[in-house]
């Protein structure tokens, strides 16, 4: 049987109050061993490995990462950034018994330091059905203004 | 009519009858030269030729562009940002050796012993020297000043999965060569007043406003070297630069709260002083002191007064 778009929308829905309320280990957990999450640069890219991005992290810099927003030790990190992230507009592009591929857009609202900044997105996901149920193998955050000038964003989109 | 320009043509050109000189409505032009691969323009036409400015910068420039290891360097793409603060604090950050070990701890944190070895370097044998016309260089690790030499250091731990790759397709001194180029260069060299070229990209830095800077970090490459050298230098880029990155929020939260200090009142003291104390003179009339030494940015703030009091030529 196919994955449906609910089992699909529970799993990204789950990443995003996770990484929302700072459960960082278990955000780990949600990943495939070869999954990647990336944040590109260029709106038209799919070889992310050959261009620059933002992010482009493998398991080890996911942990790093992870590490680092509660390491206490990043000054742009302690006091964390608060965010409050909205998932909708959901659409299945592919699915199979083993794997399948979805989009949707992502609203979030980030607060830090008394500043309000907003973030719109396209999430692409690649979600694989694994021995311990369905992982993300993929996840490719296109944010609206990724060619613009950002400010610094010490949390994980 | 002004505006027309931007759509490349006047329109129904007959409708001034002979009293449109196009010839004395051009665009405005810049002075512009070049040197070694590095654009510079200038409103100012009468300004000193681009060799002079640079003057004593420019074998410094060419130390840089050793990162192409032997091919031509070009740019791999750039991260752009904006901090609310003055762009004064982003021009001192590329001369100041002294925060690395404190803004950075979590950059730090991510990478090996080997690679913290390197990086600590506040107070190693470097040194910053001031260059003339507001430039400076900071040097942080004097092993890698110069790219083409030490070839028989060992090779880092961190690229030797690199270099076993790059064996299969060159001989073990281009190997070499290309590994160091990957790691970048062992300086910052600070250019008055917004471009640094800085340890293995290129800062460029642009003020919006008293309180908001405009800040790209240009990635750099090997023109026509091996992909996946190039692709191991964007992995490094990612990891400190950017909004994304382990460095670059850091030191972007600190300039944020150095702005946000500023207001504290006119009168409170900024000190520049640091390493004052041991400053001395080359024989070439050089300024310089230690690595951690805030030699570079008295050198940046003397040619900004001049700049700023009109004291042309000074
Ligand atoms: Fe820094």
């Amino acid at each position: 049987m196919s994955i449906t778009l609910q089992d699909a929308i529970s799993l990204i829905t789950l990443e995003a109050d996770m990484l929302d309320h700072g459960d960082f280990h278990d955000w780990l957990k949600l990943y495939t061993p070869e999954g990647r999450y990336v944040v590109p640069i260029d709106p038209d890219v799919e070889d992310f490995e050959k261009v620059l991005n933002y992010a482009y992290d493998d398991a080890e810099m996911r942990e790093k990462r992870v590490v680092r927003l509660l390491s206490g030790r990043s000054i742009s990190a302690a006091p964390p950034a608060r965010t409050v992230r909205l998932l909708s507009r959901y659409r299945m592009l592919e699915s199979s018994d083993t794997h399948c591929t979805l989009r949707c857009a992502q609203m979030l609202q980030e607060l830090r330091q008394g500043r309000v900044h907003d973030y719109a997105a396209n999430l692409n996901y690649r979600l694989e059905m694994t021995e311990d149920g369905l992982k993300i193998a993929l996840k490719v955050v296109r944010l609206l203004i990724s060619t613009e000038a950002l400010t610094a964003v010490s949390y994980i989109l | 009519m002004v505006w027309m320009v931007l759509f490349g043509g006047v329109p129904h050109q007959e409708g001034y009858t002979g009293q449109l000189d196009k010839s004395k409505l051009p665009l405005i032009s810049l002075k512009v030269e070049e040197y070694n691969g590095l654009i510079f323009a200038s409103f100012d036409k009468d300004i000193m030729s681009l060799d002079e400015w640079l003057g004593r910068a420019k074998p410094w420039i060419d130390l840089f562009m050793k990162q192409g290891a032997g091919w031509p360097v070009k740019t791999m793409g750039e991260h752009k940002f904006t901090f609310p603060g003055n762009w004064k604090i982003q021009l001192e950050n590329t001369t100041d050796a002294y925060h690395f070990p404190i803004v950075h701890k979590s950059f730090l944190d991510s990478v090996d012993a080997e690679t913290q070895n390197t990086f600590d370097f506040v107070e190693g044998a470097g040194f910053v020297e001031d260059l003339g016309h507001g430039h400076s260089v900071m040097v942080m690790i004097p092993e890698l000043v110069d790219l083409d030499e030490g070839l028989d250091a060992p090779i880092p731990e961190r690229f030797a999965e690199l270099a076993a790759e790059l064996a299969k397709d060159y001989p073990d001194e281009q190997v070499r060569k290309i590994v160091r180029a990957v790691g970048g260069s062992g300086f910052n060299l600070n250019l008055f007043p917004n471009l640094a070229c800085s340890m293995a990209f290129f800062r460029v830095l642009r003020p919006l406003s008293v309180t908001e800077t405009e800040i790209r970090h240009i990635a750099i490459g090997m023109d026509g070297g091996p992909d996946i050298a190039n692709e191991v230098r964007l992995r490094l880029h990612e990891h400190f630069q950017g909004p994304m990155g382990f460095g670059t929020p850091d030191d972007a939260e600190a300039w944020d709260r150095v702005q946000r200090g500023s207001l504290a009142g006119k009168d409170i003291s900024i000190l520049l002083n640091r390493g004052l104390g041991h400053e001395a003179r080359r024989e070439d009339g050089n300024l310089f002191s230690d690595v951690s030494a805030e030699t570079g940015m008295r050198a940046a703030y003397r040619q900004w007064l001049i700049a700023m009091s009109e004291e042309a030529g000074a």
